[in-house]
């Protein structure tokens, strides 16, 4: 499997406080890397540097092999990086279709004519096709987090960041979120995924990595995390044995 | 793909239509008041859908557009006044001095963020004021006689405003109809967001900023056409940002109508407070804080609410019984 993307001791600090202390990883072509930690573990930051929104004091961010640590942020969605956000930032007076449409056309530079058959594929992707006239500030949550990730995928990404995509839905509204998530990493793109929800980690991911206080502590298949002591002493705060 | 359904497309071409006839043939039947009142719509309209690509679209909330309306009034009082030239080029300079003074100044404004822009641009044009008080080519702070709006009728006036509303309206729809302005909604509704999507937000703004400059320029040039005197201190006023901001809020920001509604109600506002001049801001400001406070999104916010309007045609639609004809087909096997 080849590698799309290599993280290396990755730094970031705001104000004195390590958020991020030397975090080292890589994801390869097709693979799902879970990501897993407790609240200020460094999650979201991880994904803000790596989708150019937060600058690391050090370290490196190699995509498709190229250094990206200077690229903007418009830059990085065009070679390839698409994201969500944990709160779905949708825009909120434009219909479902034309949050699509507007992704597509500046996600992979190409006119709106073209742009059209795209969206169309992506709405029906997201299962959010007969709702593509309504406007997305009316949009119920999960209809919001589909938005969110077809909006991601507007600009045909290589790499898709998820953001908690799962939180706050019922059971079967987060299977059906893993079902558009297997369908996307079927078509070949690769996959970091932030969740609280174990479930969807155990089976959406080829890997998890467990983060705690900045510091990335294992990366091993789902099971292997889960079982591990080290699950224990992060959320519990201590040892399994004591 | 289509981009509206076709009765909303009829509908809308027919009251489109409907409203150019009655607005070109106004001067033939309406009496001069009601001509002078639509002449002063007009261009009111044109300066509030300026001022809302501006905030209402880019996020860039100015209170220095009244620089702009005074390069506009001292290009056309120059080139007819000094210059003895033909008074429609004092429309061609307002529009290229403005574009130019809003290029050397987009550098270190667009440096500034937030309420920081927005106190920039109204001290940028202050200090224009100020210049332009102390300066000797255009005759200090005495100004100009334009006097060629003397032999204006006012149904040739007329036609000049509504030549530059319409100028500001059609550039507002081809704007937003084209794919820059579906980033333009996109930044409107979430600048952070269309940025990660792949909206690049400087130029995005620039763009605007040069063409509501270019615009409110040639507004301008009309509106001192129309009031035949320009000095620094009347050209450069904040009271024209004022109308702007009443116009863009009470019909509702981020809307091609909105504007066009708060031109209205701010001209027969204005006439029916003619005779408390000492008073007119304040209630109109009073007004403006209520609509905030009731209405945030301003008259058409309200109508949006109810049912979605679109008299311009800038929404982009899909017909969903594709969607439909999918899901019947895979419930089939």
């Amino acid at each position: 499997m080849d590698t799309i993307l290599s993280v290396k001791d990755l730094g970031i600090s705001f104000g004195g406080n390590k958020v991020l202390d030397s975090i080292n990883f890589e994801v390869g072509e097709g693979e799902v890397l879970g990501i897993m930690g407790p609240n200020g573990a460094g999650k979201t930051v991880l994904l803000n540097i790596i989708s150019g929104i937060l600058k690391a004091d050090h370290g490196e961010v190699i995509f498709l092999g190229e250094d990206i640590q200077k690229a903007k942020i418009t830059e990085r969605t065009v070679k390839g990086i698409g994201r969500t956000f944990q709160v779905p930032r949708a825009f909120e007076h434009m219909s479902v279709y034309e949050n699509i449409l507007a992704s597509v056309v500046y996600g992979q530079k190409v006119s709106e004519k073209e742009a059209a058959a795209k969206a169309i594929e992506i709405l029906k992707l997201v299962k959010l096709g007969e709702r593509a006239n309504e406007p997305a500030g009316k949009l119920s949550l999960i209809n919001r987090k589909r938005l969110e990730i077809g909006a991601a995928l507007a600009s045909d990404p290589k790499l898709l960041l998820l953001d908690e995509v799962a939180g706050g839905l019922t059971n079967a509204e987060v299977a059906g979120i893993l079902d558009i998530v297997r369908t996307i990493k079927n078509s070949g793109v690769s996959i970091i995924w932030i969740e609280h929800i174990i479930q969807t980690l155990v089976d959406g991911t080829d890997r998890v990595m467990l983060m705690a206080g900045g510091r990335d502590l294992l990366t091993a298949p789902p099971m292997e995390v889960m079982n591990s002591s080290i699950v224990n002493e992060v959320y519990m705060g201590a040892d399994e044995d004591e | 793909m289509k981009k509206q359904t076709g009765k909303m497309t009829t509908v809308r071409w027919i009251s489109l239509a409907v409203a150019v006839v009655l607005l070109v043939s106004l001067p033939f039947w309406g009496g001069d008041y009601i001509v002078n009142i639509f002449t002063l719509i007009l261009m009111y309209m044109a300066i509030g859908e300026m001022w809302n690509l501006l905030a209402g679209y880019a996020g860039l909330v100015s209170l220095g557009a009244q620089a702009f309306i005074g390069l506009g009034g001292y290009s056309l009082a120059m080139i007819s006044q000094v210059f003895k030239l033909p008074f429609l080029l004092g429309f061609l300079l307002a529009a290229v001095i403005s574009v130019l003074f809003a290029l050397i100044i987009s550098v270190p404004i667009f440096s500034m963020k937030d309420v920081y822009f927005t106190i920039g641009t109204w001290l940028v044009a202050e200090a224009v004021c100020v210049f332009f008080q102390s300066w000797a080519f255009v005759n200090f702070n005495v100004g100009y006689n334009i006097t060629v709006a003397r032999r204006l009728s006012g149904t040739a006036m007329y036609f000049i405003a509504f030549g530059v509303g319409l100028i500001a309206l059609v550039a507002v729809v081809i704007i937003l109809r084209s794919k820059f302005g579906l980033g333009l909604m996109a930044m409107r509704d979430n600048e952070a967001a269309s940025e990660i999507r792949g909206v690049k937000l400087y130029r995005s703004k620039l763009i605007c900023f040069l063409v509501s400059s270019a615009i409110t320029g040639i507004a301008g040039a009309a509106l001192y056409l129309n009031l035949s005197y320009i000095k620094p201190t009347v050209g450069f006023g904040i009271d024209w940002t004022v109308s702007m901001v009443f116009i863009a809020v009470i019909g509702g920001m981020g809307t091609i109508e909105g504007p066009i509604i708060g031109a209205i109600i701010f001209v027969i506002l204005r006439q029916l407070l003619y005779n408390f001049s000492g008073f007119s801001m304040l209630i109109l400001g009073i007004i403006a804080v209520v609509m905030i406070l009731v209405a945030p999104k301003g008259i058409m916010g309200l109508i949006n609410k109810k049912k979605g309007f679109d008299l311009f045609g800038v929404k982009r639609t899909v017909d969903i019984s594709i969607f439909k004809e999918d899901a019947e087909t895979a419930a089939a096997k």
